[in-house]
């Protein structure tokens, strides 16, 4: 495939899943695989602006592994907060008096 | 095989790109901190913001972001009279992006969605408009850079100044694609 190939497909795949989060935006209801979607697609249209727009498939393997862990850190805390929301609350607050 | 090293664009850029990743990371920290502590607010947040406004700046930035790079890619085959064009449909794309915020703080305003409003509000606002500076400076940067390739500043072989650009704004992008699920979508 070529790049321009690449980039044309890479710009439809987003498009594609910008519409999918919207649709979930719209009529989806709170529960863990709704989470899961959400964090799964937010990963992938991650994954592609860093691969294929950014290129840093192609670069230094430190700015690949740093930018790459940044398109992690939103969907993995989204998965998190969902399951262990209550408990992370209390560990994170300061106590009563 | 030896691993790559290049540094797209050189390593100033990526100084401002990692303060810029630093300083969103941080907060969407105080976001995921306050949203566990209101859950309440944050699961009745996102109903109360305009979805077709967040949506049409996400097509807005993705589709900005996809012209740079088409930009990036002209100009590695020595045509700057296209990148030029790539990067004046990028421009007017990306002006899109203050008009629909613009746009959109009316309505909110109309519909009580307040900086002063409960926490999920003031996250929004704080974020997102901390974006949009971000967004502004791209815009800023992105006539600068049409200005260089019009005055035929950079050839197929050096055009590093284009590249630092490109990846500000795919950095830019990025941030923008995990801050519409926390705002717009995730109940």
């Amino acid at each position: 495939m070529t790049t321009v190939n690449k980039l044309d497909l890479s710009w439809l795949i987003l498009m594609i899943l910008t519409l999918s989060g919207m649709l979930m935006g719209e009529y989806a209801e709170a529960g863990f695989w709704i989470t899961v979607s959400i964090a799964g697609i937010t990963a992938l249209k991650g994954r592609l602006i860093i691969d294929q727009f950014m290129e840093l498939d192609q670069a230094s393997p430190v700015i690949r592994r740093i930018v790459r862990a940044f398109g992690l850190v939103v969907p993995a805390l989204m998965i998190l907060t969902y399951l262990l929301g209550p408990e992370l609350a209390q560990v994170t607050q300061l106590p009563a008096h | 095989m030896a691993e790559s090293v290049r540094i797209p664009g050189g390593k100033a850029i990526w100084v401002g790109i990692f303060a810029e990743l630093t300083e969103f990371t941080l907060m969407f920290l105080v976001y995921f901190f306050a949203r566990i502590n209101h859950l309440q607010a944050f699961h009745e947040g996102p109903q109360k913001l305009s979805l077709a406004a967040g949506t049409a700046n996400t097509v807005i930035m993705l589709s900005s972001s996809y012209f740079v790079a088409r930009a990036v890619l002209a100009m590695r085959r020595g045509r700057s009279d296209i990148t030029l064009r790539w990067l004046f449909a990028a421009f007017f794309t990306a002006v899109g992006y203050p008009i629909i915020k613009v746009l959109e703080i009316r309505w909110n305003l109309d519909h009580g969605v307040v900086g002063r409003g409960d926490v999920f509000q003031m996250s929004y606002y704080y974020l997102t408009f901390n974006h949009l500076v971000h967004v502004s400076w791209g815009l800023l940067g992105m006539v600068w850079i049409m200005f260089r390739t019009g005055f035929g500043a950079y050839t197929a072989n050096n055009h590093s100044g284009l590249i630092a650009f490109a990846s500000y704004w795919h950095a830019t992008d990025l941030i923008w694609l995990m801050i519409f699920p926390l705002f717009y979508v995730l109940p």
